[in-house]
């Protein structure tokens, strides 16, 4: 028994002897990076790279402060620093910067990676093999793809929240499945997609958004999701747009919500699906591999401009003239991806894991048969709910 | 006083962790050599020869019940040669539980205290152990007891938050790397799974000594359903990308996408592990100290405690130089003479108990 | 040599006592008076008054006793009166004896004492001693009837339904509260006494068949073997029986209340009564008391499992918060959401102290305060507690000293401390968040883990009376679980805490509840 306590009291001065600790760290001598910008400057000097870090400035004035006549100061909001900071390497680039920086540099917290086009374009491996070794990054920080320059987005401000990272987290985090025009792609996807034959990376990218009311002032310049970058291998290569973006979503299975308009007789109408079931199927004919995605939509009329009765012969038609421009669409969009060069979409996963007996001939050049399978979209739209009830209102007096 | 012998459900919670404990930290690299998109399969396939393993320990302890091994591997195969197998496997327990210590204190660096030396994370992780087996076999199945569940529904709990986060696509083709790597990445969690053998260690104080085998198979099915779906979960998350990932399972549980309620949830795998490996190394330590004791013909094992976790803390900095070395060897050599080692004795002494028609 | 000197003493102070009393009475009054003033030299409380009694009064006697130990009215009544006025029949003979014995005196103890030692010791429990001329023996009369306190409602265990009485300092009015509650033959008090020069009456009280087998014999080996001038509180009582006496953990705890104790009795424990104590000791407990409390039983099963897993929060919080605010937020701030990091970092912008010796300063004048506040006459103490938490407080955070989430913090550790019903759980608990708290500061979390682990490790190896301290918990008994962290309708508990009442389980016959 007595041994018992000699050993209970040798864990207390054990304790308290390396109490100063080696990995101790105040909360105040952080300096929390919200997001990094990795870039190439556009001074020619190549090899040299610039990492850019949004943080959070602390306010001076945290906590209750009682002023003289009692009365309670407003704590200051956080404030954005932006800074940059050069090196030949990634690693020196931060570690520059810690230099210069009071704080330390905490990378824990960071939840936004974005890329810019330049640097991008010549491949973005070597960052995302430094991003995961990196002690504390971690694999669901969202990655963007900056279009244009980085000091243009370093100038723009935040718009609701305290800085610009804050803003982007935001955006990405709440604005799925509204309409779906982007998904958030993270480091684990950019990262396997570098790795894996078969599936290339693809992230939403940014631009400072240049209407003429905001270019008056060029602080107050937002920034906004535009749509999809896709890579090939680490390389970028080329963008979607927001409604192409779409299409790449719901054929990735990411998206199930969209809209299609479609014109008949000069006359609009507005199409709405709020569920997609995409099958994706593998056909082999003489040795040549068909991917076909059978695709079936569900939604509702948002708006017609023109008179119908919506009987059913009449919804059929209606039914088969979306399908087709659906079609249309989707198809646009893969080969979009086929010129580009990038198998974001995933094809050759399909083959391997549906035909891996194919794919072992594939996979050596896969890049360049990529281009000349062939790939078959079917749609299948379906107009159902509530809007079927009411007939479109339309003035009495038609011209 | 009334003795309290180990029950069943303390059986299940020492031994689950006592193989499952590092087998978070390191061995889906480990499996991921040579199989990554088939590991679910290897981390299924090694539980075979756990069960195996563990119908000899229930043959031995049904045979010489209420004896020690040590004691009655000297009667079956004669005092030098009982004696020489014994120190041969108290120097590889020795090894081994500096290797475990080693990985335990590895991830603590890692993911937690980066620039704390290693010494004293070796000191705290390896100090209530210490004390537990001071205290006996009552102690550690007791504490082992509480900690099993709570740490085993936790993390079932955070499995199920990944679930959103799985792509099962990331498993196809199945069985693409071929039989043969499957078979070759499951010989190191073949050797894990022989630590089963413990139990020989543990069966005199076991209640109902004649269910010994019917624990340790149920015991490996726990856990070969745990490698199940530990390795599903994290092929179908990080795909190709696994076997580049540090400290595997830690970056699968820092993956969970974030809800409002709680953000993050690194701090329960980290105490889970924690607890996790308590379990694990108080039961080698014990083992070690029991067995070390009654080879040298000691009457309590409590003197051995305090030099052997100081000889081990001196000894285990020198034992691996980096995570690198250990994952190759873990690889490689472990196995080789492990797996004999583990399997092979246990089945010799019941062979020649057998033949030579020996009971207890 | 401790041990020597130890035994030298024992001896010495044995020898003392034989010096001044006497094994035997002698056949002379005179002598057998002076014989009880010798002992009793000094003792200016001693009363003593020759009687006569008997047909003619021709029978010499002496009465003894303590002023204020008797009840004076009833000694006049009952014991001076009819001895002096009534007539015994005989004179003198051998009869005589039996004569008073029986006829004479209305009191309800009587007791022929054949040894003045014990006449002394009689004397001083409040007895009225006589000795009547030309007898080797003396009449012990008991006529206690010294100032006490009434039953009350207890103090330390209030409820808001359920009984009021509570414990009181004399042990027989202890006692009876217990036998009124269980009016059952086999509810046995066996009598012992404490303490060399104190001689405490202590009982151990239990339900014959139902008690743990071996408890009543080990309890009472446990407390022969104490060897001691007197025991100045129960909680001394309650150390020396403990089986690991370093733990910081009482291993048996107290109650003031009689419905308490009969509860603890029909769960196979048994009790131990001290005089003059208003609490009775239960052995062996386990760790289910700290979240067991009498209002459990008056409250619905639903109402009363949230309040016990709202005190196993509460535990936890105590012990585990200020470590965990640390080791997060001075090691791990990757383990919180941004959004907190970063108010929590807001706040603390230029505060001068690291994390780790705000909280550890915080802490220990939270236990300062309560220290006070516990001392001090009521008012006063609580003039100081609100002084100290909301001034000091205050003024701490608007001087910038201390962050506010600090002191959140510490005030929640301290209310969450005080959910523990029993004292001697919350006193272990409270104390226990400084290592863990040293601990986190060494080590971050995994020195919370280990400290944590070193506590499972210490409360595993424990056992209270041989019943492992952990239990249900570990070994696991499934049916104690339904009087655990929650509590099942009464009429689920069919069976008696496994570990305590091993050989008569079941507390309820099969019957079919309510309506059915």
């Amino acid at each position: 028994m007595a041994k018992k306590v000699l050993v209970l009291l040798a864990i207390i001065p054990l304790l308290l002897l390396p109490g100063g600790c080696w990995d101790r760290r105040e909360t105040e001598d952080l300096l929390l990076v919200d997001s990094i910008v990795f870039g190439k400057p556009n001074t020619g000097d190549t090899g040299q790279y610039r990492v850019s870090f949004i943080t959070t400035r602390p306010s001076s004035g945290g906590g209750e402060q009682m002023g003289a006549s009692g009365e309670e100061g407003t704590a200051q909001a956080a404030t954005q620093w932006e800074v940059s900071s050069y090196g030949t390497t990634l690693e020196e680039a931060i570690r520059k910067f810690s230099i210069r920086s009071p704080r330390y540099v905490y990378l824990a917290h960071n939840r936004i990676i974005m890329f810019e086009e330049g640097l991008a374009k010549e491949g973005i491996s070597q960052a995302v093999d430094f991003l995961l070794r990196a002690r504390g990054t971690r694999l669901r920080n969202y990655v963007l793809i900056v279009k244009g320059d980085t000091p243009d987005l370093l100038t723009s401000s935040p718009q609701f929240e305290d800085t610009l990272a804050g803003e982007l987290y935001s955006i990405l985090e709440t604005s799925v499945g509204e309409g779906d025009y982007y998904y958030p792609s993270d480091l684990n996807i950019i990262a396997q997609g570098i790795l894996t034959n078969g599936l290339d990376p693809w992230a939403p990218f940014i631009e400072t958004f240049s209407t003429d009311q905001a270019s008056d002032s060029s602080a107050d310049q937002p920034v906004i999701i535009r749509g999809t970058a896709l890579f090939k291998a680490d390389r970028l290569v080329g963008y979607l747009d927001a409604e192409e973006t779409q299409r790449f979503l719901l054929l990735k299975g990411l998206s199930n919500a969209g809209y299609y308009d479609i014109e008949i007789n000069g006359r609009k109408l507005s199409y709405r699906y709020e569920q997609a079931k995409v099958r994706r199927r593998l056909t082999v004919e003489d040795g040549r591999v068909n991917v076909s995605f059978d695709v079936t939509l569900k939604g509702l009329l948002e708006e017609i401009h023109f008179y119908s009765n919506l009987s059913k012969t009449e919804i059929a038609s209606l039914e088969k003239s979306l399908s087709a421009k659906a079609e249309a669409a989707l198809l646009g969009t893969v080969n979009r991806c086929k010129e580009l060069g990038s198998d974001a979409l995933g094809i050759g996963r399909l083959i391997h894991s549906r035909k891996p007996e194919i794919w072992k001939e594939y996979s050596k050049n896969w890049y360049s048969i990529y281009p000349e399978i062939g790939i078959e979209i079917n749609v299948k739209a379906q107009i159902a709910g509530t809007a079927l009830g009411t007939k479109p209102i339309v003035p009495k007096i038609s011209e | 006083m009334q003795k309290y012998g180990i029950s069943a459900g303390q059986i299940i919670g020492m031994m689950f962790w006592t193989i499952m404990g590092t087998a978070v930290i390191s061995l889906p690299v480990t499996i991921g050599l040579h199989a990554p998109r088939d590991a679910w399969a290897a981390a299924v396939l090694f539980t075979i020869g756990g069960m195996a393993l563990g119908l000899i320990v229930g043959a031995l302890a049904n045979r010489f019940p209420r004896k020690d091994f040590v004691v009655y591997t000297q009667q079956v195969l004669g005092t030098f040669i009982g004696k020489l197998l014994i120190l041969v496997f108290l120097v590889w327990l020795f090894h081994t539980i500096g290797l475990v210590l080693w990985q335990i204190t590895n991830f603590v660096k890692l993911s937690l205290l980066p620039e704390t030396p290693i010494a004293p994370i070796m000191a705290i992780v390896l100090l209530p152990s210490a004390y537990v087996v001071y205290d006996g076999i009552e102690g550690i199945a007791r504490s082992s007891q509480v900690v099993f569940l709570p740490t085993v529904i936790i993390l079932f709990f955070l499995y199920l938050l990944l679930i959103p986060d799985v792509n099962l696509q990331n498993l196809l083709p199945v069985f693409e790397d071929g039989a043969a790597n499957i078979l070759r990445s499951s010989i190191t969690p073949l050797a894990w799974a022989g630590e089963i053998m413990f139990l020989i260690f543990l069966a005199p104080s076991i209640n109902k000594i004649n269910k010994t085998a019917k624990y340790s198979i149920i015991t490996m099915a726990l856990i070969g359903f745990g490698g199940f779906i530990g390795e599903l979960f994290y092929t179908g998350v990080f795909g190709l990308l696994r076997q580049h990932v540090s400290n595997p399972f830690y970056s699968l549980i820092r993956y969970i996408k974030p809800t409002a309620f709680i953000e993050r949830y690194d701090i329960l795998f980290v105490t889970i592990n924690l607890l996790g490996n308590f379990v694990k190394l108080s039961v080698f330590l014990y083992v070690f100290v029991l067995c070390l004791s009654q080879w040298l013909g000691m009457k309590s094992h409590r003197p051995l405690v305090l030099p052997s976790s100081v000889a081990l803390l001196f000894s285990t900095q020198y034992f691996v130089s980096s995570p690198n070395e250990l994952v190759l060897f873990l690889d490689n050599v472990f196995p080789l003479y492990t797996i004999p080692l583990l399997y092979g004795f246990p089945s010799l002494v019941l062979l020649v108990a057998v033949i030579r028609g020996i009971k207890g | 040599m401790f041990k020597h000197i130890f035994r030298k003493n024992k001896s010495e102070s044995n020898k003392a006592a034989q010096a001044v009393q006497r094994e035997k009475f002698s056949k002379d009054l005179d002598e057998n008076i002076k014989c009880v003033q010798e002992v009793l030299a000094k003792c200016c409380d001693l009363e003593s008054r020759p009687i006569r009694i008997g047909r003619d009064r021709q029978i010499r006697a002496h009465i003894f006793f303590l002023d204020g130990m008797v009840d004076s009215g009833f000694m006049a009544a009952n014991v001076l009166k009819p001895l002096m006025l009534l007539d015994p029949g005989d004179t003198g003979g051998p009869k005589l004896d039996d004569e008073i014995l029986n006829s004479l005196l209305p009191a309800g103890t009587v007791d022929i004492v054949k040894s003045p030692n014990i006449l002394v010791s009689r004397i001083l429990s409040g007895s009225i001693a006589m000795i009547i001329e030309g007898r080797e023996s003396a009449f012990a009369i008991e006529a206690i009837g010294w100032q006490e306190r009434a039953v009350e409602e207890s103090q330390t265990e209030t409820v808001v339904k359920g009984a009021r009485s509570g414990f009181v300092e004399n042990i027989r009015v202890n006692r009876s509260l217990i036998r009124r509650m269980i009016r059952y033959p086999d509810l046995k008090f066996e009598r012992l006494n404490l303490g060399r020069i104190t001689n405490t009456e202590v009982n151990i009280a239990y339900i014959d068949g139902i008690v743990m087998e071996g408890l009543v014999e080990e309890i009472k080996r446990r407390i022969a073997k104490i060897d001691i001038d007197g025991v100045a509180n129960f909680g001394m009582l309650q150390e020396m029986i403990d089986d690991s006496t370093f733990s910081i953990f009482h291993q048996s705890y107290s109650t003031e209340r009689p419905d308490r104790a009969c509860s603890c009795l029909l769960e196979g424990r048994a009790l131990i009564l001290m005089d003059n104590f208003p609490f009775v000791v239960v052995v062996p407990s386990a760790i289910t008391h700290f979240f067991q409390s009498a209002e459990d039983y008056s409250s619905k099963y639903v109402v009363a499992s949230f309040d016990r897993l709202l005190r196993f929060v509460g535990l936890n919080i105590t012990v585990l918060l200020p470590g965990l605010y640390v080791a997060i937020f001075s090691y791990h701030h990757e383990m919180i959401p941004t959004e907190l990091l970063k108010s929590i970092s807001q706040a603390r912008e230029q505060l001068p102290f690291p994390i780790f010796l705000e909280m550890l300063v915080l802490e220990l004048s939270l236990e300062v305060l309560r220290e006070a506040g516990v001392r001090l006459p009521r008012p006063v103490g609580q003039a100081v507690s609100i002084v100290g938490a909301l001034v000091i407080g205050q003024a701490a955070v608007a001087a910038r000293l201390v962050s506010p989430p600090s002191i959140i913090i510490v005030a929640l550790t301290a209310i969450a401390s005080f959910t523990i019903p029993i004292p001697e759980g919350s006193d272990a608990h409270r104390l226990l968040r400084f290592p863990v708290l040293l601990a986190a500061g060494a080590f971050g979390l995994p020195g919370i883990i280990t400290a944590w682990l070193m506590l499972l490790v210490h409360l595993a190896g424990m056992r209270s009376f041989g019943v492992p301290y952990l239990s249900p918990i570990s070994p696991f008994f499934l049916s104690d679980w339904k009087d655990f962290l929650v509590r099942v309708p009464s009429s689920f508990m069919k069976k008696r805490p496994i570990q305590t009442a091993k050989t008569n389980i079941r507390r309820q016959g099969s019957w079919k509840r309510g309506g059915k």
